[in-house]
């Protein structure tokens, strides 16, 4: 199954979960989300929210360009 | 025409309700959707007025044939000093649009009468009673029983504030309760009805929220129960009614048309 790309990388809390509920919400249940999230708050609050929510979070990577990739499935 | 979808300046300004899970992204653009009619621009009426705009409700009307007056500002929290003078509709437009040019904001710069409350109400999905007299009072609960449209009672007098959410022939209405307005020698003069701002404040933010629950559908209204708050003892007291199936508005005798109550000349002014 193709996954699902984003950057939001420069986006404040609680804008970057704001905009990653909106994606998740246009998605098929176990469809795949490949997020690009900063580091500090958002990889710190994100993933948990994200979990909350009721979604799998599978990894979290550091990127070498600077940030986290994390890798949800809805 | 119906909102769907988001731009990046509204997921930007409504995020923090986008991530509230009982609001989400459904509760959102149901308050984008949705109309609601302030009726007084005053005490109560400010607060609400600030707080649905802010929330992005799509259609606020908003109702008053007054203008502003130095003596309202210690509580009206939507006027200015440089306001004074002019329509108190105007006035609140311009700060709602201000805090929220997403929305649309509809004057109605006239007292409303049984002549023509009706009309208005009806373009409406909530109605905030703001207004500063009995007679209004009344009139606005006979015209939503009849209009069949929920709407947030409020009241206020010195530290005491009231309110109950009406969702009429479900819920008890204001005449269930009260049944008509109070005698004119029970009603405190001008030089005995003094209130703290801060109690016009609490309790119009009391009224938006009702609203918000009402559209998204969320939470438990103050239907059927008479909220009273004292803010001089902080207590919080909630009294319980129930509809009366012989009410003289709502009951199985009730009103088929309007009619005015009579106005006392000096109410307190909220």
């Amino acid at each position: 199954m193709n996954s699902i790309k984003k950057d939001f990388r420069g986006v404040k809390c609680p804008v970057n979960f704001a905009k990653t509920k909106l994606v998740l919400a246009g998605m098929e249940e176990g469809e795949i989300l490949e997020l690009l999230i900063d580091d500090g708050s958002a990889i710190e609050n994100l993933p948990g929210s994200v979990e909350k929510e009721g979604h799998e979070v599978l990894s979290k990577e550091p990127v070498g360009d600077g940030g986290w990739c994390i890798i949800i499935k809805k | 025409m119906l909102k769907t979808e988001f731009s990046d300046e509204e997921i930007e300004r409504y995020a923090r309700h986008i991530i509230l899970k009982d609001i989400g992204i459904e509760g959102q653009l149901k308050l984008l959707n949705s109309k609601v009619l302030i009726v007084g621009a005053g005490g109560l009426g400010s607060p609400a007025a600030l707080y649905l705009a802010a929330a992005g409700v799509g259609t606020i009307g908003i109702a008053d044939g007054d203008e502003v007056d130095l003596s309202n500002l210690q509580r009206q929290i939507i006027h200015t000093t440089n306001d004074i003078g002019i329509a108190k509709t105007k006035s609140a437009k311009q700060k709602m649009l201000a805090i929220n040019p997403g929305i649309d904001v509809v004057t109605y710069d006239e007292y409303l009468n049984a002549s023509n409350i009706l009309n208005i109400v009806k373009e409406y999905d909530f109605i905030i009673d703001g207004a500063d007299n009995f007679a209004t009072k009344f009139l606005i609960n006979d015209a939503c029983v009849l209009a069949n449209k929920a709407f947030s009672h409020g009241g206020i007098l010195r530290f005491i504030a009231q309110s109950m959410t009406i969702i009429p022939h479900k819920s008890a209405c204001y005449a269930c309760v009260f049944d008509s307005p109070p005698p004119k020698d029970s009603v405190p003069t001008c030089s005995q009805a003094g209130v703290l701002g801060t109690v016009a404040g609490v309790l119009g933010s009391v009224q938006a929220t009702e609203a918000v629950k009402y559209i998204t559908g969320n939470g438990e209204l103050l239907t059927d129960k008479l909220l009273i708050a004292d803010m001089m003892s902080m207590d919080f007291d909630k009294i319980k009614f129930h509809k009366n199936p012989e009410c003289r508005v709502c009951g199985k005798n009730g009103i088929k048309t309007l009619s005015d109550y009579e106005q006392n000349n000096c109410e307190v002014k909220i």
